[in-house]
């Protein structure tokens, strides 16, 4: 028990010191794609350079996360496309700018006026492919119903997008699949598709040598880069709207072509990349943080310890009793299973946006989620340890004349502790996987990197976070056989002589 | 000191005991003998109370043990089953004094005790500080019987204690337990399928057939007026087996 308070305290310390460095900055918000990430970069360093301290919180997912949070008040700003918000964030309103704001103020949103450039959606193919079956625009798609489509899942389902182009079109193509932006530019590169969605600004246009096909049907709709903010920031800090809206009409598509190729394909850090332009700009200094690859690995590392150690702790706690109600009670036990087994199917990322309205972005949803998924294993293995036991042995207990309550802590759960040990080493070790999804919504962990390495299409990065969680798992299925000497009763680790 | 009377007990249709009436006589050992599915261990839990009877009454010193504190029943209750039925995480000495130290005896009476009773059962000191998978089948056995004797209980129900040894420690043991429960002369309840193990502990043996008592009474009475056919079956089969009453 003993080992268990040492890791409670360790959690709560960790969480203790982490939440200390929290004061109340501007915080910036970006989506997980590196023009929004620049974005963000922009308005944050003008933010500090206004005088307010502003921090980024940059790729915390897609629209959804980053919508839900500027609502709940966890972030401030953040950089959103006007056809985004047309389609996703308040449908059904007239494409004027005047209706726009006003149904955006109703929510307390503020919006600034346009960037500059139109990041719409665009369909591309390989160029030798073009040239091959002479493909201008989309149109010309529907001559050969065998090109295989891959398409960010985003693509897929908006209303404004996918189906509306298939119908307008009349696309006969049926293998279409859905996958990463950034992947999908490899996957073209690499011949494993053959049409793609593209971002009409994306750099990669030019790197992978693609053909832009023209939308003859005018289905996409206008992509207007401008940032939407909590209203209420004219009040705590505006001199940073102020600031913001300094970009407005600033930044052309060359502009940002050229930035999303220097951070993207040069790979220079969007930090840079963002002070660069400011200061050709706007002749502004600002010095952008930038933390040596030490640092960022030990702040990721105790994040990610963080997130793994208290939702661990938690489940612990929680898991323990439900299993032993479960046992004592067969009826309860079967709703209790059927409940953490429900919880534990739902996808990591629907689970972390369900509670994005109920606890904001960060740490806290993040080691909620984790707790969740930690109860199955614990809970399963609890009962099953329990009703593992010898039906001898239980007689023995009852016989002997202990209390229920005496049996259970000195006999049962003793006698179970092998099984329980074995359902705490399983959540833990998803959990060291799982949690990476946590920089998703803002998390940090070692999914900051891995997220990062997708975006960047730099397997460097992405090592430095999948070897170093790859490493902890390791680590923690190490740990448990050790700690397995100290909990597990030695009677139960030896082997009968007969 | 047990009484059962018009004991039945069912599992689904199946009757396991049907109309059990017996005594338990106090200060002397009674051997419950009868081929598997006759109803021994049925009648075991309830003399335990971990089944409730579904028909009829089991009496301890005359009291009904439905009623009561049945957990103070147990407590006067030394269990000892089959394979010991140690603890497998507690070394002997905390499977021996386990119920003592619940019950907040002071150390000083616990280890007086331990020290009584390991000289009752012939027992060294540094078996108890092993765990059951380091003791032999034997050992596991003294040990179970120490933990059973320790609050001084007023009767011992015994199930098939010596059924798991091989055969040398099996007569071996059988020969001290006789001796420890001699020197004892405590009420004991034994159940064995074997006739000849019955009639080397027990004065009186009631013999169960299809969850009824065929016939109680001494091994002569069995041997020389069996009540019926299936018990001079039942008494010429073991015999044929080689054992010596």
């Amino acid at each position: 028990m003993t080992v268990f308070r040492a890791a409670f305290i360790f959690c709560v310390t960790i969480v203790i010191a982490t939440s200390a460095f929290a004061t109340e900055p501007v915080r910036v918000g970006s989506k997980a794609f590196t023009e929004s990430v620049v974005l963000g970069e922009l308005a944050t360093q003008l933010g500090n350079n206004a005088g307010v301290p502003t921090i980024h919180r940059s790729q915390l997912g897609g629209t959804r996360v980053l919508w839900e949070a500027l609502l709940a008040g966890q972030i401030d700003i953040y950089p959103e496309y006007t056809g985004t918000i047309i389609q996703e964030l308040i449908p059904g309103t007239p494409q004027d700018a005047q209706t726009i704001e006003d149904a955006l103020r109703r929510h307390g949103i503020g919006m600034t006026r346009p960037l500059g450039f139109n990041d719409t959606y665009a369909l591309g193919v390989p160029e030798t492919l073009a040239r091959q079956l002479s493909l201008r625009s989309i149109s010309d798609l529907r001559q050969h119903p065998a090109l295989r489509f891959g398409f960010s899942n985003e693509f897929l389902d908006r209303k404004d997008t996918w189906p509306v182009l298939k119908t307008v079109y009349a696309l006969p193509q049926s293998n279409v699949r859905g996958l990463d932006h950034d992947l999908a530019y490899r996957a073209i590169s690499s011949g494993s598709i053959d049409v793609m969605d593209l971002y009409s600004t994306d750099a990669e246009i030019d790197y992978y040598h693609l053909c832009v096909l023209d939308d003859d049907r005018h289905v996409f709709s206008a992509y207007e880069a401008v940032y939407l903010y909590r209203l209420d920031l004219r009040d705590r800090a505006p001199a940073v709207i102020k600031a913001i809206t300094r970009l407005e009409g600033t930044i052309d598509a060359s502009h940002m072509i050229e930035m999303n190729a220097l951070s993207k394909l040069r790979k220079v850090p969007e930090a840079d990349v963002a002070s660069q332009f400011l200061f050709t700009r706007f002749q502004i200094n600002s010095t952008p943080q930038v933390q040596s690859m030490t640092v960022q690995l030990l702040l990721r590392t105790c994040e990610h310890l963080q997130l793994v150690g208290v939702s661990l702790t938690a489940s612990i706690i929680v898991a323990i009793p439900l299993g032993v109600l479960a046992f004592l009670w067969p009826r309860v036990g079967q709703i209790i299973l059927a409940v953490v087994s429900v919880i534990y199917t739902i996808p990591s990322l629907a689970l972390l946006v369900f509670m994005i309205p109920l606890l904001g972005i960060g740490t806290w949803p993040a080691i909620v989620a984790l707790f969740l998924y930690g109860l199955l294993p614990i809970v399963r293995n609890t009962l099953a340890g329990l009703s593992g036991i010898a039906p001898g042995l239980r007689e023995s207990a009852i016989v002997l004349g202990l209390s229920p309550i005496a049996r259970l802590l000195k006999i049962e759960l003793p006698l179970a502790t092998p099984s329980i040990l074995a359902g705490i080493k399983t959540a833990a070790v998803i959990n060291v996987g799982t949690a990476t999804i946590g920089a998703l919504i803002g998390a940090g962990g070692y999914g900051q990197p891995i997220l990062t390495g997708i975006r960047l299409a730099d397997n460097r990065l992405i090592l430095l976070g999948a070897v170093p969680a790859a490493i902890l798992a390791l680590l923690v299925q190490g740990g448990f056989g050790l700690l397995e000497r100290c909990v597990v009763p030695r009677g139960l680790r030896i082997k009968s002589r007969s | 000191m047990f009484r059962l009377d018009s004991v039945s007990k069912s599992y689904g249709d199946e009757p396991a005991l049907d109309g059990v009436s017996l005594a338990i006589a106090p200060d002397d050992t009674t051997a419950i003998i009868g081929p598997s599915g006759s109803g021994k261990s049925t009648l075991f839990a309830l003399l335990t109370g971990l089944m409730k009877p579904d028909a009829g009454v089991v009496y301890f010193r005359d009291q009904d043990i439905s009623r009561g504190s049945i957990r103070e029943l147990r407590q006067r209750i030394g269990y000892v089953i089959q394979d010991g039925g140690l603890f497998p995480h507690l070394t002997g000495h905390a499977n021996v004094s386990l119920m003592a130290a619940h019950l907040g005896w002071p150390k000083i009476k616990i280890a007086s005790r331990v020290d009584e009773l390991l000289n009752l059962t012939q027992l060294s000191p540094e078996v108890l500080a092993r765990y059951p998978a380091e003791m032999s089948g034997g050992q596991r056995q003294r040990v179970a019987l120490v933990r059973a004797l320790m609050l001084d209980a007023d009767v011992l129900l015994l199930d098939e204690p010596l059924g798991a040894l091989d055969p040398m420690i099996r007569t071996e043991l059988q020969q001290e337990l006789a001796k420890i429960f001699r020197r004892l002369r405590k009420t004991t309840v034994l159940i064995t399928h074997d006739l000849a193990e019955a009639a080397f502990f027990a004065n009186r043996i009631a013999l169960l057939r299809h969850g009824r008592v065929v016939q109680t009474g001494s091994i002569s009475e069995l041997q020389d007026n069996p009540a019926d056919d299936f018990v001079r079956q039942f008494v010429r089969a073991q015999h044929l087996n080689g054992a010596q009453p």
